[in-house]
């Protein structure tokens, strides 16, 4: 900027000055709005939704009818950390207005944790990531970036060295990087489950019950082209019929299977099967479109099989057409008593296909595929982990920086808080404070560990605030007049947050253990949801029988939670100073 | 600061700890949980209920019932269990149950010590070599693995499948052998039982036949963390100038490691073992529910099941003291180990 002439530079920082001026106003917009929706989330939150068994509310609401907006539950944990975040950005605001180069680049990092957390909302957080992204691409105008981009670079300079030399110790760790490629696979598996998966984890096929590792479904709805079973006939509009159309692939067509239907009407109310009526199954060699067209007679030219039966239930095989195609198939009824008294009862089975789903892991006894549940299970469990200990970190860490930070009183009181939970081992505590909630979900196992989990991460953080708050470069930032909360922030926890990171990362996987613990326990959500610890609870009892029900998902369990181990102490050894460089 | 003052201080701060443990467990049985559910049981007769609110003083306001919560406390009227089969009152049920338990922990602590301590030092001298990332991954699986996954998968291969294949194999739960013994318990603790008062050697090793599977389930998650504290301190003192000058000396790795740097390091790890002593009677739940075990954490399962809100606040308020103690007795040891600690 030597060249710059005196007046050149005075129109230039003009300019800046009003792009830096809508900046500002945009940010204390979105900030404002930011602050406010998570503030109403979160006290919906805990009016409604998340913490209501725990303060009585949800009988009072349920007695009163009033249901809570569903979102209240789902976003919970994000609009607290939301709520806390926009809290610290509008102090932000008021640097960016003021053109101070620190508070761009904290807002810098804000917006970038911010869109990370919308990002996990669905379409509205995704709307915001957008307005967050604008608004990253107005700092790095070349205007407002004269601000503070090169003080920004210069600050991070010596960090960014250092996180390079961490990485370099990182690859070469072969524990960390397994552990690390274990983790990012695991979410990805979480993430992909619809895709990947199937059956849903509430799925139970009763036919498949308790079969062993790759053997076939028996499942007759997803291995027969067509499956229909009660279409409830009303009696009084008889006869009637079902038509669908169905192509013959070739896929379908390198069958092993002969082709046959199975047609059943039974009476609904006294269950007998000799019900008189007259069914007629027939195949057209028709697209739905021409069939539509035609009328019953001319209808009758394209038939290609046709089978009945009177009186009686039809078992019998039907030829399909043996080439690729679109065909009709159509169902008539002609019900001999046209009575109130039964309705029919049906089931339609084309069968038509070689390729039966294989449970590769076996299913367990309730007909659930283990692998399908395995997955779903994950997304479960890595949420609960990861919903646990990011909330107890938040929660720990601003707690445990205000005692560290402000001592006297505030501390001791805190500190002592602190040991009464840990008096209680922590699963024994968590499982006092479901059993109090009375709600068995998985929701309650989350808010009981949550609780349990705080003190851990406010007594780190005090310690490590405790021993940095002295230091010199501390003393230099309050002598130049820096507030409380921008030091705690911005200096004291950057420079403690290396031992938080690696507690955090091996609680994840302490969490996962105490979470399924408790789920075994019989602290699950009663009945389907798919759920890792549920899943062992579910196989103990076949054990004998059927070990692949535990096998599963304990392997799950142990390989998720070995990886968060593996580079929680992995990164403990490359971040130990002590050890670091040699 | 004088050891005696020391611990005075810390007596002192743990009379706070306690009280505050006292006031979570009223806290959660009686203002989130339903304080009635403790006292009354299925076989309670209706007429009984108003009786039984107004004795225990459950109409008075919250602040009266939580002196009358401690007060029945200190007397010893810790509530009804009602899922031991009959109705008990928690404490005897407490003191009977205690001893299996303590004797459980204490196999699966010798197992964890045994094995936890040499990894430990494998591990930390043989840095980044091979032998250290098994002994690695091994003790990281401890923490890592549902102890209740583990006890199944336990009794699945050496109880079931070694049946199978006609091979000597394990107990699958219980203290002993019912069907060719006896026992009416002195102390409780089976092993002492056996030798000291029945004079019956057969049903002492019955007994430890038992204890192999559960002991050593229970005992995996402690080896793990005493084989990683013992590793980071071992590395640390490996370090250390005196070790160096030890080398110097020319005096053989052996006895560098055995002899200087073992000592320095166990320190530490004495004291993690002492902690971890409170986290095996957590994982003692989990371990006797699998293995039949008749003790306290079958007892709380069973008790969480039946929603046996008196048993589970008992529980909680018993384990919660040995953790206390626990935490106690090793300042204690630590302040006499090393005097620094004292005048921190």
């Amino acid at each position: 900027m030597e060249s710059d002439l005196p007046s050149s530079n005075y129109q230039q920082q003009n300019g800046q000055e009003s792009l830096v001026s809508i900046l500002g106003g945009i940010q204390v917009i979105f900030v404002m709005a930011v602050f406010m929706i998570s503030g109403i989330v979160l006290i919906g939150n805990i009016v409604f939704g998340f913490f209501a068994p725990l303060l009585g509310f949800e009988q009072a609401w349920t007695n009163a009818g009033i249901v809570a907006p569903e979102f209240f539950a789902t976003w919970g944990i994000q609009s607290l950390l939301l709520f806390l975040l926009s809290y610290l950005m509008l102090k932000a605001n008021q640097g960016v207005l003021e053109k101070i180069p620190d508070a761009f680049s904290s807002s810098f990092y804000f917006y970038i944790f911010m869109a990370v957390l919308f990002a996990t909302m669905g379409l509205p957080g995704l709307i915001m990531v957008v307005v967050i992204a604008l608004q990253l691409i107005i700092m790095f105008l070349p205007g407002v970036r004269f601000f503070w981009f090169r003080e920004f670079v210069e600050d991070t300079r010596p960090r960014v060295k250092e996180t390079r030399f961490t990485l370099h110790l990182v690859r070469k760790s072969p524990l960390v990087v397994a552990g690390i490629f274990i983790i990012v696979f695991m979410v990805a598996i979480a993430f992909a489950a619809p895709w990947i998966t199937t059956y849903a984890g509430t799925d139970m096929v009763f036919d498949d019950a308790r079969l062993p590792p790759g053997a076939e479904s028996n499942d007759i709805r997803l291995n027969y082209l067509y499956y229909l079973q009660d279409p409830h006939y009303d009696p009084q509009i008889m006869p009637d019929y079902e038509a669908e159309e169905f192509s013959i692939t070739n896929a379908s067509l390198s069958t092993s299977e002969i082709p046959n239907i199975f047609i059943g009407v039974s009476d609904m109310n006294t269950g007998s099967d000799s019900v008189a009526v007259n069914v007629t199954f027939t195949v057209y060699e028709l697209n739905e479109s021409s069939y539509n067209q035609l009328t019953t007679s001319e209808r009758k030219a394209y038939v290609y099989a046709r089978v009945s039966a009177v009186d009686q239930n039809v078992l019998q095989y039907i030829p399909l057409p043996d080439e690729e195609g679109v065909y009709m198939w159509e169902l008539q009824f002609y019900a001999a008593h046209k009575t109130t008294e039964w309705s029919a009862n049906t089931r339609v089975v084309l069968r038509y296909y070689d390729q039966y789903p294989v449970h590769i892991w076996g299913t367990d006894n309730y007909g659930g595929d283990i692998y399908s549940r395995i997955i779903w299970g994950a997304q479960e469990d890595i949420r609960i982990a990861l919903s646990v200990v990011a909330v107890a970190l938040a929660v720990g860490a601003v707690i445990g920086a205000a005692s560290g930070y402000y001592g006297g009183k505030l501390d001791e009181l805190v500190m002592r808080i602190t040991d009464i939970f840990f008096a209680f081992p922590g699963l024994v505590l968590a499982m006092a404070i479901v059993m109090a909630i009375g709600v068995r979900s998985l929701e309650t196992i989350s808010v009981a560990l949550m609780i349990t989990w705080w003190p851990t991460y406010a007594r780190l953080v005090r310690g490590q605030v405790l021993s940095e708050r002295e230091k010199l470069y501390i003393e230099a930032a309050r002598s130049s007049g820096a507030s409380d909360t921008r030091i705690l922030f911005s200096h004291i926890l950057p420079n403690t947050i290396q031992p938080v990171i690696v507690q955090a990362t091996m609680d994840i996987g302490s969490v996962l253990l105490v979470a399924a613990g408790l789920a075994f326990i019989g602290f699950g959500p009663p009945i389907g949801t798919a759920e890792w610890g549920m899943m062992i609870a579910r196989g103990q009892n076949f054990i004998l029988s059927a070990p692949w029900m535990t096998l599963f998902p304990g392997l799950a369990i142990l390989v998720t939670a070995l990886a968060f181990n593996l580079v929680g102490d992995g990164i403990r050894d490359i971040l130990d100073p002590k050890l670091r460089r040699r | 600061m004088k050891l005696r003052d020391f611990i005075l201080r810390r007596i002192i701060l743990a009379i706070p700890v306690i009280f505050g443990v006292l006031t979570i467990t009223w806290f959660l049985s009686y203002v989130v949980g339903d304080p009635l559910a403790m006292y009354v049981t299925e076989r309670t007769p209706d007429s009984a209920i108003p009786g039984i609110i107004r004795e225990r003083g459950l109409d008075q306001p919250p602040v009266v019932q939580y002196f009358i919560y401690l007060r029945n406390l200190f007397q010893g009227d810790w509530g009804v269990s009602t899922s031991t089969g009959a109705d008990a009152p928690v404490l005897s049920v407490l003191a009977r149950l205690f001893p299996a338990t303590i004797e459980l922990s204490i196999v699966a602590m010798i197992f964890a010590v045994i094995l936890g301590i040499p990894l430990g030092i494998i591990s930390a001298t043989r840095k980044d070599q091979v032998a250290d990332h098994v002994t690695r991954i091994f003790a990281l699986s401890g923490v890592s693995m549902p102890i209740f996954w583990f006890g199944l998968m336990l009794k699945y291969v050496f109880f079931y499948q070694f049946s199978v294949w006609n091979l000597p194999h394990l107990p699958g739960g219980d203290r002993y052998n019912i069907r060719r013994f006896s026992w009416t318990p002195t102390t409780g603790f089976l092993l002492i039982d056996s030798l000291v008062f029945d004079h019956n050697p057969a049903l002492f090793m019955d007994a430890l036949y038992h204890l192999i599977m559960p002991g050593f389930c229970l005992g995996y998650i402690t080896l793990a963390i005493i084989t990683r504290m013992m590793r980071s301190s071992m590395l640390e003192v490996i370090k250390e100038d005196y070790i160096t000058l030890a080398r110097s000396k020319g005096l053989s790795e052996r006895i560098v490691i055995y002899k200087h740097a073992l000592r320095n390091a166990l320190i530490p790890t004495v004291t993690v073992i002492g902690l971890a002593f409170g986290g095996l009677i957590t994982g003692a739940v989990l371990t006797e529910t699998i293995f039949n075990w008749p003790g306290l954490g079958r007892w709380a399962t069973r008790a969480i099941l039946n929603s046996d809100l008196a048993a589970i606040n008992g529980f909680t308020l018993l384990v919660a003291f040995i953790f206390v103690t626990a935490n106690f007795i090793v300042d204690m040891i630590y302040g006499v180990l090393d005097p620094r600690i004292r005048f921190g």
